[in-house]
């Protein structure tokens, strides 16, 4: 059987080229777009896991403030501690490129001369040298090459308003140390650092190494009591659990969009299945009449479907590296502007992937086809060596499947919203209730859209009429579109209605008119500080009506790290550019000036499951400080949440600190585009990012459309396997009714004829596909809005219709399909009326 | 009046090993207008590549084939299929009705491949249906025929157009004696009624004593009369 297998499979591969190129072609597809997502989330992590391990090398424990940054006088302290063998201070700040501010490079400070065994690219440089050469640092070959830099020369950098320049002074390579690290790394002694673009005196975190035998818990215990309650200290890998859960729900969303292609590709792999049953049928019943066992049957078919699947990760596994690589720059500016993470630069495919990959090739390709596998070899042996087809079936279960299909959707809404509304992967249910109703769904709704359609000629309309009339063949393909369709039209509602709301968010709180930070603000924030005396030279100008200034900087509320915020809430009109979600206005901002009340985001609130009169608790130098929550509001800058208060209270907590940005209120009158440019030239020696409210609304909806980048890639891989789907079932139906095709040649039909039917077949699966995607995909976009969206990142998104979006993709989607059955047509067309054989049709 | 005129007509065809076969081999001779011929012979000696070859489907390596005085096979495939569509009707041993298709739908086929608007097509379907004894059985799927309604319902397909010529390829071939004699008898008297010339192959001497005339093949060639 074996042997014959073999045979049977070459025979089938020479026979079949395009049905077995179009079925590893959705095969490949499906896996590239798991694999891609799993490839970029995979990375994500660890180009954070890389660079973390990196810098901290050897280090056993990390000390790190709750709020802001450590007194460089820790380190006595923290040497002091039993156990502790070896300390260092390392501060890490983001610069921004003066001649490129998009450019960033990130300098880790430390005390070199405690380091040993850094990866120096090249003789280690005389520490002598590091320390008197001002601006000393060692750069990676890569950062050097890119920017045509050698030993010797200069850099001009910004941190905030300070700049300084950076010189070349030796060649350090930290991916020796971990591929994934980062090559943006540089570094430079702590002392030179505060002294040009870092605090004086204070330092982001201590490294420790703890003697050999000491456990890490009981030295962890006593610096905490030591160190106080203002201090956090962790591992490395907790720091990337903290990073995995950030990007949590962010890689979840793009693995779950991802399973839609291959859910699609099941479909595929169905059709094709069914596809070569039909045409093996005989060969099948022959294989029965010889002796052929049920099992040898279903083992041959599955064999052969393996071997497809097979050939189709390796395809797709090529796919899905180009991808991820070609992806990289928008996931990695998702990951540096919301996230704050490390850019991903490298892709490396572990090896689980390759597994992961053929998992889920095989697993799908064995899905798709064990079901008619074992259907066909259950049938007796004479009714497969009769005459008529199998594509009744399906039309005689179409009600029943209907029915299934319609139940589907509120049997899964009841159990949803009696038991898993608190569960957060609930949400998750009822979109697979919607992916499984469709496909149920589709065969009785071509009968009853073809069916009533009266044939009265030969053509596009009989092409049309006929798909109703052949559905085990049409049924699926139409299916699959459906489902790709629903995937393009549920998450463009969904990105649509996010853009717009976040539109109507910065219409309701961005009023100012001129907007300013340091250059390195977007990726270093508490690191890109303002100095007081700058801000009131700003604030003291001509022309300038009110100034709202900003601080910023990272802290925690139990583990979860969030935004704290603090601003100033006395210039008139305050209260209206809070967009607030729960809370009054008025009586709400008047606790945060005088109660030292806060604003939680929404995505805070509802991840802590925190409202008004609760009571947020903030770690803070002093300890944990309870703080009154007097309202909620709505922000869409971060999913990992924030606290707003007064900048009063947040002096009060943290201790004086500088701002970090600034919104200036110009007098009527006053140009801000000649504003602006009088403040870049009597400010020259500061690296200022001066930007208008246009150019600040245009900033945020770049990183927008950035993030959502990766679901366009998703969607066009969907939509490409369905026009494999819709190929493939056209290419089955020209092969398997030849005998057809040939009649109606015989009657005298003509090519064009014969291409116009199958030109009308396209149409008719794309139009169910389109109508019922686009339903489903009105459902699937209500539960990412109003469900998913709310349970995994917190926002809440009004419902908009991106109408222009929308009416683009639908005549692309029908173009795509009767593109996709343009070859059939011509094949069918083909069809010589010499082909009518002795046989049934 | 001579409506098809074949002129030492061959067909060959090319086996695997680079051997020729002649499936029709120099064919003289005529068919006039109103006529029923019979074709008879073994199997394999050419009846059904002579069936193909004047319906147009296949064209003949050498010599020529007049429909009404016009050399067909000089014709172009679309040239051909348009002849095919408006003036030869086919019927097959194997029926080749689509299942998907009703009784009445089936008939009406080469109606619609002609663009022909319902109306009269449809009436004229519905016609022939009743006269083969149809009636009432019109928005039937074809699966629940017998094999003599079946072939009755093909023969209705086949005149449905008016065809000038008939070729009906073994039309009793999967049928039983007498339901084979009774649709035969119905296809002669239907193409009497439309004044077709019939063109039919057949291994029975019982239906082919029912044609004017009788051709017999023999590995290809016409044998004398």
């Amino acid at each position: 059987m074996i042997r014959y297998g073999l045979i049977s499979s070459i025979a089938q591969f020479r026979r079949g080229r395009s049905l077995f190129l179009l079925t590893v072609g959705g095969v490949a597809l499906g896996v590239a777009s798991i694999l891609t997502i799993q490839i970029i989330n995979q990375n994500a992590i660890g180009a954070f896991q890389g660079s973390v391990k990196a810098i901290s090398g050897a280090s056993d424990l990390t000390v790190m403030a709750v709020a802001g940054n450590l007194d460089e006088t820790i380190i006595a302290e923290v040497l002091a501690v039993r156990g502790v063998r070896r300390a260092w201070p390392i501060h890490t700040v983001e610069v921004s490129l003066a001649d490129d501010r998009e450019q960033f490079l990130r300098v880790v400070a430390t005390d070199l001369s405690a380091l040993a065994g850094l990866p120096w690219d090249g003789p280690p440089p005389r520490f002598s040298e590091a320390l008197s050469t001002p601006g000393w640092a060692a750069f990676s070959p890569s950062v050097l090459d890119r920017l045509g830099l050698s030993m010797g020369d200069r850099l001009l950098v910004s941190a905030g308003s300070r700049s300084a320049y950076l010189q070349v002074g030796a060649v350090v390579d930290f991916r020796k140390l971990n591929p994934l690290a980062t090559s943006r790394f540089v570094l430079m002694d702590l002392a030179q650092a505060q002294g040009s673009i870092s605090p004086p005196g204070e330092v982001e975190q201590v490294e420790i190494e703890l003697e050999d035998d000491r456990s890490s818990d009981e030295v962890r215990a006593a610096l905490q009591a030591r160190l106080g309650c203002g201090v956090r200290i962790t591992t490395t890998d907790e720091r990337t659990g903290e990073a995995r859960t950030l990007l949590g729900a962010f890689r979840l969303n793009l693995t779950v969009f991802s399973l839609i292609s291959i859910f699609v590709g099941a479909f595929l792999i169905y059709s094709s299945t069914q596809a070569t049953l039909v045409r093996r049928r005989r060969e099948l019943g022959v294989l029965r009449t010889l002796g052929a066992t049920r099992r040898q049957v279903t083992g041959l078919l599955l064999a052969e479907v393996i071997l497809l699947g097979l050939l189709g990760v390796g395809v797709g596994i090529g796919i899905g590296y180009l991808a991820a690589k070609s992806m990289m720059a928008e996931v990695s500016a998702t990951l540096s502007n919301i996230y704050l993470l490390e850019e991903i630069e490298r892709i490396r495919i572990p090896a689980r992937h390759f597994l992961l990959a053929i998992a889920v090739g095989v697993g799908g390709a064995v899905m798709g086809a064990i079901g008619p596998s074992w259907e066909i070899s259950r049938r007796p042996p004479r009714s497969l060596l009769a005459a008529y087809p199998l594509h009744e079936r399906i039309g005689g279960a179409a009600p029943r499947l209907f029915m299934a299909g319609i139940a589907v959707l509120p049997i899964t809404f009841v159990l949803w919203s009696s038991s898993l509304r608190d569960w957060k992967p609930g949400g998750f249910l009822l979109g697979i209730a919607i992916l499984i109703a469709v496909p149920l769904i589709t065969p009785q709704l071509i009968r009853w859209f073809f069916g009533a359609i009266a044939v009265r000629s030969f053509g596009f309309r009989f092409g049309l009429v006929s798909i109703g009339q052949t559905l085990q063949a049409t049924a699926l393909p139409a299916a699959a579109l459906a489902l790709a369709v629903s995937m393009l039209v549920g998450i463009t509602l969904m990105v649509g209605s996010f853009r717009q709301t976040v539109a109507i968010w910065v219409d309701s709180t961005a009023q100012a008119d001129v907007y300013l930070s340091g250059e390195s603000w977007r990726r270093a924030r508490s690191d890109a500080p303002i100095p007081e005396d700058l801000v009131r030279a700003i604030s003291s100008r001509k022309g300038v009506a009110g100034v709202e200034r900003f601080r910023q900087f990272f802290g925690y509320t139990g583990s979860r790290k969030i935004a704290v915020i603090g601003t100033e809430f006395h210039l008139p009109g305050r209260e209206e550019r809070i967009a607030l979600w729960r809370g009054d206005p008025l009586e709400s901002m008047r606790r945060v000036r005088q109660e030292g009340a806060v604003y939680l985001s929404e995505p805070l609130s509802r991840k802590e499951g925190l409202s008004i009169g609760d009571d947020i608790i903030l770690s803070c130098p002093s300890g944990p400080v309870s703080l009154p929550v007097a309202g909620l509001y709505y922000d869409y800058t971060s999913e990992g949440g924030a606290v707003v208060m007064d900048l009063s209270t947040m002096n009060r907590l943290f201790g004086a600190g500088p701002v970090h940005s600034l919104a200036l209120y110009l007098n009527p009158g006053v140009d801000p585009d000649q504003f602006i440019h009088e403040l870049g030239r009597d400010f020259e020696e500061h690296t200022l990012h001066v930007r208008n409210n246009a150019l600040l609304r245009k900033e945020i909806f770049d990183i927008f459309d950035q993030t959502f980048a990766v679901t366009g890639i998703l969607q066009i891989m969907a939509l490409l396997v369905a026009a494999c789907g819709v190929t493939l079932s056209l290419i089955v139906i020209a092969r398997e009714r030849i005998n057809e095709l040939a009649l109606y040649r015989s009657l005298g039909s003509t090519r064009w004829q014969i291409f116009r039917v199958f030109l009308g077949k396209g149409a008719g699966i794309a139009l169910v596909g389109i109508i019922l995607g686009t339903v489903a995909g009105l459902g699937l976009a209500m539960v990412l809005i109003y469900v998913i969206n709310l349970a995994w990142f917190g926002w809440t998104i009004a419902f908009h219709w991106p109408w222009s979006r929308l009416l683009t993709q639908i005549p692309l989607v029908l173009l795509v399909a009767l593109l996709a059955s343009l070859y059939p047509a011509l094949r069918a067309s083909r069809t010589p009326a010499g082909e009518l054989s002795r046989e049934d049709v | 009046m001579v409506l098809i005129d074949l002129v030492d007509v061959t067909k060959s065809y090319h086996l695997p090993g680079g051997e020729k076969l002649d499936a029709v081999s120099e064919i003289t001779a005529s068919l006039s207008k109103g006529e029923t011929i019979a074709v008879t012979g073994r199997s394999g000696s050419g009846k059904s590549t002579l069936i193909h070859l004047l319906a147009g489907i296949d064209n003949p390596s050498q010599g020529l084939i007049r429909f009404d005085g016009r050399d067909i096979s000089s014709l172009r495939d679309s040239e051909r299929t348009i002849l095919r569509r408006d003036a030869i009707g086919l019927v097959f041993q194997f029926f080749h009705l689509l299942p998907h298709l009703s009784v009445l739908q089936n008939v009406l086929l080469p109606c619609w491949i002609a663009g022909e608007r319902d109306g009269a097509g449809k009436r004229r379907a519905e016609g022939l249906l009743h006269r083969v004894g149809l009636r009432g059985r019109e928005h039937q799927t074809v699966e629940k025929l017998s094999g003599g309604e079946m072939q009755r319902v093909a023969i209705c397909r086949a005149l449905v157009r008016c065809p000038r010529l008939l070729l009906a390829d073994e039309p009793t071939g999967n049928l039983d004696d007498e339901t084979g004699l009774l649709v035969m008898e119905q296809l002669m008297s239907l193409v009497a009624e439309e004044g077709s010339t019939l063109l039919y192959v057949t291994h029975s001497a019982e239906l082919a004593a029912l044609a004017d005339r009788k051709w017999t093949l023999h590995s290809g060639r016409l044998e004398a009369p």
